[in-house]
């Protein structure tokens, strides 16, 4: 028994000494200050939600990759972490030219659209059409990266197109989404919300309804009908971070910032998570909360600067406006953000980024791509 | 739980669990530090990526322990060893025996080996790293490279995998030229005072080459009084509140067009090229600083700096360039006096309405 505890004490005493050596040899840089041994071989490092997927057999062979990356992408988008999107991408990257085969060219733009990469979304996209003109999902994916660009005239072709594949339900979401974005808002909201009315799909195709149904509401004003619609859109999909960020926003706008971080609570601290919880602590009213969390968004934005990866432009533009009230930066990204995304939320970002700027030429372009797409929008002040 | 009452207890939560920022990329980072031929080499990996690599969860229970982590040691060092090149000269530097330990970054564990590397040369330092690039297309490796109170730092992609020392501080530096470039683009209020200042020049009857003399000199007044006060600031000599010098900069374009109004004599324009000068070179420290890294401290920052600088110079010339041979053209349309009055009034009523913004209303 004593000798026991005196052959722990030992290697206790081993281990301290080698992480003392090590954290020595570390030293030299403040960078590596965490740096240690664990205490016992038990200790538990990391926790995967999932178990990691595996290539089971040969990874050349396009439908064993197609699958591999399907389950990847999967498995990044319900833990939220982007880094799943990356080693998809990489599975699949023998098929990179023109020449891949379609459910490859559709997962590469599903990667591409997730990463923010319309362009390169676009024409994987239109080279599966143009093989294959009944391709529903490309279809719908094309005709949401258009809307999302701000051509709803484009989109709306792409939806039509769904009908003739079978997908009345997507068709009919597609075509009121389109019809809201140009000049229509009230009889898409009545179209969409007729649909929604008589649906009992449940699915995730039926949570994107809710989201869209929730996008109009806002756009009408509506924000508690958008809450109502959001809250069910995420009982039918709790995990899914778009909802919830739409949420969030809503709450934010009614001045619910409690209700607003609850929705993220528990969210891996994403830029986009983390602009929302510094808006929601300056609306708390709290100092030093508020600082807390502003700097831990400002450290998430550094770091994605540092390591050059992709910033989230529209995020980034919002918390220069109403976090930093840099209007002048603030503008020059909501521009940036204009040339990728050209959502309602995105002229709404652009048009109060250039009043606090007061930059009348862009306040002008807002207004004529307001009044030349027809869109209505409450939150849209000119 | 009623729903008011996890309203209370959720704020509280995630105040107290201090939220770190997830990376939305996969991270390495690789530190080498050099002493003569011997160099010490840092590689952090993060566990998640090194379980997709070679699958460290050996029991297949989806928790990964220090155990797991230390029985596969031999095949993490070999992928890192082998993903890893490292050269000087031109000879490849060969790798001694490893340490293994966990490291915390953005909240997540990583496998932190030290290596030793011992290389036949003295030359400058190469890197070559496949680190997660055949697994991760999006990966991102943070290269910090040492040596004696020196430090470079590069970004390793998929794409560009390969850092040479030599040309990764003439790259960061065109980085900085750009960015000051783009700074005098967007920073409109800098290019109306130098405008303010131009204008009077279109009344001149002189021959084209002494105009375009006059326009050098208030340039490099300009220049040269920003410059000055640029690189006190950012040196961190002189400091002096943002809001103060914001306003200063939009008084200037006031006084700067009532001077025109005035019709002050060119000389003067000069003097005032050099005194206001030195105002806006404090507003482009402030720009730099939000570039700059709040670490990057000290003689660090002067190779930024110079970049910087002179992508200012660069982006104001060329606007110059760019402008003044046009209104030169029209000047028989533009020089009346009344032309003048009217740009300075239109400049100048720009500066008041920044003024405003900048005091009172803000």
């Amino acid at each position: 028994m004593i000798f026991t505890t005196h052959l722990h004490r030992t290697k206790t005493w081993l281990r301290f000494g080698a992480a003392m050596l090590i954290a020595f040899a570390g030293a030299s840089s403040t960078a590596f200050a965490a740096r240690y041994i664990p205490a016992s071989d038990d200790t538990v490092l990391l926790t995967l939600n999932a178990p990691t997927p595996r290539v089971s057999s040969d990874s050349s062979d396009p439908s064993t990759a197609a699958r591999h990356a399907q389950e990847l992408i999967d498995l990044g988008r319900s833990l939220h972490d982007e880094r799943y999107f990356g080693y998809a991408s990489a599975a699949l990257r023998a098929w990179s030219g023109d020449a891949a085969p379609i459910p490859i060219a559709i997962l590469r733009a599903d990667i591409a659209q997730h990463q923010h990469r319309f362009k390169d979304a676009l024409t994987l996209l239109d080279g599966v059409i143009v093989r294959d003109a009944h391709h529903a999902r490309a279809r719908l994916m094309r005709a949401s990266l258009h809307m999302a660009q701000g051509q709803p005239q484009l989109a709306r072709r792409d939806c039509q197109r769904l009908f003739s594949a079978g997908e009345s339900f997507a068709a009919t979401v597609c075509i009121a989404q389109a019809t809201s974005l140009n000049g229509q808002l009230d009889v898409a909201y009545r179209l969409l919300t007729e649909l929604l009315s008589t649906t009992r799909d449940g699915g995730e195709r039926h949570a994107w309804a809710l989201g869209v149904a929730a996008e109009m509401s806002e756009r009408r004003g509506d924000l508690n009908s958008a809450e109502v619609w959001l809250r069910k859109a995420l009982a039918l999909s709790p995990n899914d971070l778009a909802s919830q960020l739409q949420l969030t926003d809503v709450l934010l706008k009614r001045g619910q910032p409690e209700l607003a971080i609850a929705i993220l609570h528990g969210t891996p601290a994403s830029e986009p998570v983390l602009l929302r919880r510094a808006l929601a602590a300056k609306q708390m009213g709290d100092q030093a909360q508020a600082e807390a969390a502003l700097s831990a968004w400002q450290s998430a934005v550094n770091e994605s600067r540092r390591i050059g990866s992709t910033l989230h432009l529209r995020e980034l533009a919002q918390g220069q406006l109403d976090l930093l009230a840099d209007s002048r930066a603030a503008l020059a990204t909501a521009l940036d953000n204009w040339q990728v995304q050209r959502e309602p939320v995105d002229a709404r970002l652009l048009a109060a980024a250039a009043i606090a700027a007061n930059d009348p030429g862009t306040v002008e372009l807002v207004r004529a791509w307001r009044e030349t797409l027809d869109i209505e929008d409450k939150g849209l002040t000119l | 739980m009623s729903t008011a009452a996890r309203i209370l207890i959720v704020p509280l939560l995630w105040i107290f669990a201090a939220p770190v920022a997830a990376h939305n990329v996969g991270v390495s980072y690789v530190q080498i530090v050099t002493a003569d031929a011997e160099l010490a080499v840092h590689i952090d990996v993060s566990l998640r990526d090194l379980e997709f690599v070679t699958g460290l969860d050996r029991n297949g229970d989806t928790k990964i322990t220090w155990g797991e982590v230390s029985a596969n040691f031999p095949s993490i060092a070999e992928y890192v060893v082998q993903s890893l090149a490292i050269a000087r000269g031109e000879q490849r530097c060969s790798f001694g025996k490893s340490q293994l330990a966990i490291d915390t970054r953005a909240g997540e564990s990583y496998a932190a080996l030290i290596l030793q590397a011992s290389c036949p040369t003295n030359g400058a330092v190469r890197v070559k790293s496949d680190l997660l690039f055949g697994f991760d297309d999006s990966h991102r490796t943070l290269l910090t490279v040492r040596s004696g109170q020196s430090e470079k730092v590069a970004v390793l992609t998929n794409t560009a995998r390969e850092w040479n020392e030599s040309t990764g501080a003439s790259a960061a530096f065109l980085r900085f030229v750009g960015q000051g470039m783009w700074h005098i683009w967007i920073g409109f209020d800098h290019l109306v005072f130098l405008g303010l200042l131009l204008l009077p020049l279109l009344q001149s009857q002189q021959r084209w080459t002494t105009i375009a003399g006059e326009v050098l000199h208030i340039v490099t007044a300009f220049t040269l009084a920003h410059s000055i006060t640029l690189l006190c600031a950012a040196l961190g000599y002189v400091n002096l509140p943002s809001r103060w010098v914001e306003a200063s900069i939009a008084a200037s374009i006031v006084i700067a067009a009532f001077a025109n109004l005035l019709r002050v004599p060119v000389r003067f324009g000069i003097l005032m090229a050099f005194g206001f000068g030195l105002i806006h070179g404090f507003g482009f420290a402030g720009a730099l600083a939000g570039i700059l890294e709040a670490s990057t401290a000290g003689a660090a920052r002067l190779v930024p700096l110079l970049g910087f600088n002179l992508g200012v110079e660069i982006g104001q010339l060329a606007v110059v360039a760019a402008v003044f041979p046009l209104l030169f053209a029209r000047r028989g349309l533009l020089m009346s006096q009344r032309a003048i009055a009217v740009g300075s009034l239109a400049m100048g009523a720009c500066g008041f309405h920044w003024l405003l913004q900048r005091t009172v209303l803000s």
